[in-house]
């Protein structure tokens, strides 16, 4: 009996040995990548290609200092925080209430179309960039923050759509039934009780929301130019730089600075389990 | 306070009729409980009186309005519902004054109701504290308490003990009846329990398949069963029942050898019935249908015996104890008041002539 339990506490070690090592071994191939580009942004320009390359070197801030003067880059970093907090805000707003309207509202055909609005995003971006930029041009509307914003929020939107229906699903429907007797519309009840008891929720979607905005490349290339230009076109600018070759330094630092605040953004969504956040609102 | 009138009320989903024309009086101040098994429409009802669902047709009067198109925050009704659906993220002080302050009271007010209703429910010291913080029994008060501070005409309650431990369900029903009896405010209350729903109400509405079975005093139900539904829903244990056919108009033929005399005069003659007694009204006695002792499981305060008459299992419940042993042949006899006679085609109850 003895030798049969430590059996299987050895079978059960190794299989947690084994996980646990899969996963350092897993997290190392995808980190590798991030973890050079941080080092090499350190780096000054002639310790970035020795042969082998260097683990250790006199690190220097020389490329930090000047990629934050150079004022297209902080230009462009100003309209990236723009363009994805407006993307992100506007897209947490309509898509909190689509989600709603789909978890609750009795409504013919509602489950088909919200696939429908899902099914949106399943058309390659690159098809909708160039229209979206015919339609822009049309309008007079390229190179303007409100117009990526209002790009970023056709594939936001279904996103936040179906991640807060899920949610606002699992939260009991007495909740909204009680303040409607309790004097409020459905409105009302939304706003005064889901929205308050969904911060959690909704604040963890509004962040995955502004990192994907603050990611994008794409509609950002074809829908603007100079004014409303965002980091991810600069860092592209600098990789595809045909006259001089690609600057490793500024793309490497240029490349960190704009993870920074992405890995904080992601870091914060951690902290928010949005389990048992709806804890003593029914049976305990 | 305020009477309630449902008046053929229908309701259905999907085509799919589920509430098949209800009619139901509350008279002011009444506490009637609507009781049923799960699947009954007991709490479609309840909810279609709160305006939560909509009704197809017929109508529903709260005082003197029709309120079938009125929004539930108009209605002046109170909810509690079985999970509580406390605001998880307001005390309760807050919980409790959320309807007030959405009437836009002075906060003087709110908060003076919210203590006299506190005061009433032994809640005072938990009022700054939210409901995740709070044991079953202090919620399920929480929930009865946002009722009470309104003042409604009419109080709902879905099956709202039902989360409850068995010791704390006994204490919060009499808790429960003693505030109707202080506020005296209309009630319905939805439940699967018919103790419950006996100890409670003034009278109990038994619902089956979206549609009444009898509707009067919880004692009317237990001793005059109108179908054999209510017999078997209402008293615990549950009623004896076996079939038989009443050759003349008072005795039951069991089998070939047996026949029981019911000592009353029916209506009917030579028709398949099914005959009720109560195990409680059953005793061992000199004569009467003679039976064969299968189980005895005394309780201390009463006995339980099962045993057998011609081919059917009979529950015999006896005051006290007995010296009764497994494979004694015993008789057992009931008084005629007792004993319960249905139509076997329709299973509603059979009158004497």
């Amino acid at each position: 009996m003895a030798g049969l339990v430590l059996k299987s506490h050895k079978r059960q070690n190794v299989a947690r040995y084994t996980r646990v090592w899969a996963g350092i071994l897993l997290s190392a191939v995808f980190l590798f990548p991030v973890f050079w580009m941080v080092l090499s942004s350190f780096k000054m320009q002639r310790d970035i290609f020795t042969t082998p390359p260097l683990l250790f070197f006199s690190p220097t801030l020389e490329s930090y200092i000047s990629n934050i003067q150079r004022t297209d880059i902080s230009r462009r970093m100003i309209n990236t925080v723009i363009v994805a907090t407006g993307a992100g805000l506007l897209s947490i707003t309509a898509g909190s209430l689509a989600g709603y309207a789909l978890s609750r509202i009795r409504i013919k055909g509602a489950a088909a179309m919200g696939v429908l609005i899902l099914m949106s995003r399943g058309v390659p971006p690159i098809a909708l960039a160039v229209p979206m930029f015919l339609v822009a041009r049309k309008l007079r509307l390229t190179d303007l923050h409100i117009t990526l914003i209002l790009a970023y929020c056709t594939f936001l939107i279904p996103y936040v759509m179906w991640l807060m229906r899920g949610f606002f699903i699992s939260l009991p429907m007495e909740l909204e039934e009680a303040a409607m007797l309790d004097g409020c519309t459905r409105f009302g009840a939304f706003f005064k009780v889901i929205v308050p008891i969904s911060i959690p929720g909704i604040l963890s979607t509004l962040i995955f929301s502004i990192i994907l905005a603050w990611e994008e490349l794409l509609f950002a290339l074809v829908l603007t130019n100079r004014k409303a230009s965002t980091i991810p076109v600069a860092i592209a600018g600098i990789a595809g730089d045909t006259v001089n070759g690609a600057n490793w330094g500024a793309l490497t630092t240029v490349g960190t600075m704009t993870v920074i605040p992405v890995v904080i953004f992601a870091l914060l969504v951690q902290k928010w389990l949005i389990k048992g956040l709806s804890d003593g609102a029914t049976k305990g | 306070m305020s009477k309630v009138l449902i008046q053929n009320i229908r309701k259905s989903y999907d085509n799919v009729e589920v509430i098949h024309g209800i009619d139901v009086e509350i008279k002011e101040g009444e506490f009637v409980a609507l009781v049923g098994p799960s699947g009954c429409g007991k709490s479609t009802l309840l909810r279609m009186i709160a305006g939560l669902e909509s009704i197809n047709s017929g109508e529903i009067i709260i005082g003197n309005r029709v309120v079938n198109d009125i929004a539930p925050k108009d209605r002046d009704i109170a909810m509690v519902f079985q999970n509580y659906a406390l605001y998880p993220h307001m005390t309760i002080r807050k919980n409790m004054g959320f309807a007030l302050k959405q009437r836009k009271l002075p906060a003087k007010e709110i908060n003076q109701r919210v203590h006299e209703a506190a005061e009433i429910l032994g809640l005072t010291e938990y009022l700054d504290r939210k409901p995740r913080a709070l044991s079953g029994g202090q919620r399920q008060r929480v929930a009865m308490g946002r009722a009470i501070v309104r003042n409604p005409t009419v109080f709902l309650f879905d099956e709202p003990l039902s989360n409850l431990d068995a010791k704390l369900r006994v204490q919060m029903r009499s808790e429960l009846k003693e505030l109707h009896q202080r506020l005296s405010t209309t009630t319905i209350y939805v439940t699967h329990d018919q103790v419950e729903a006996m100890t409670l109400s003034d009278r109990v509405v038994v619902m089956n398949n979206g549609r009444i079975e009898q509707i009067g005093a919880p004692l009317e139900l237990y001793d005059h069963p109108q179908s054999l539904f209510v017999a078997a829903f209402i008293g615990s244990p549950q009623m004896n029942f076996f079939n038989g056919k009443l050759d003349d108009n008072k005795s039951l033929v069991l089998s070939k050898e047996l026949k029981l005399n019911l000592g009353k005069q029916f209506a009917q003659a030579d028709t398949d019935v099914i005959i009720g007694v109560r195990p409680e009204h059953l005793v061992l006695a000199e004569k009467g249908w003679p039976c064969e002792v299968v189980v005895v499981e005394p309780t201390g305060s009463e006995t339980q015996i099962t045993a057998r008459l011609a081919g059917n299992t009979l529950r015999v419940l006896l005051r006290g104890r007995t010296t009764v042993q497994p494979g004694d042949k015993v008789f057992v006899s009931a008084e005629p008041v007792s004993i319960h006679v249905f139509l076997a085609s329709t299973n509603k109850r059979l009158h004497l002539s």
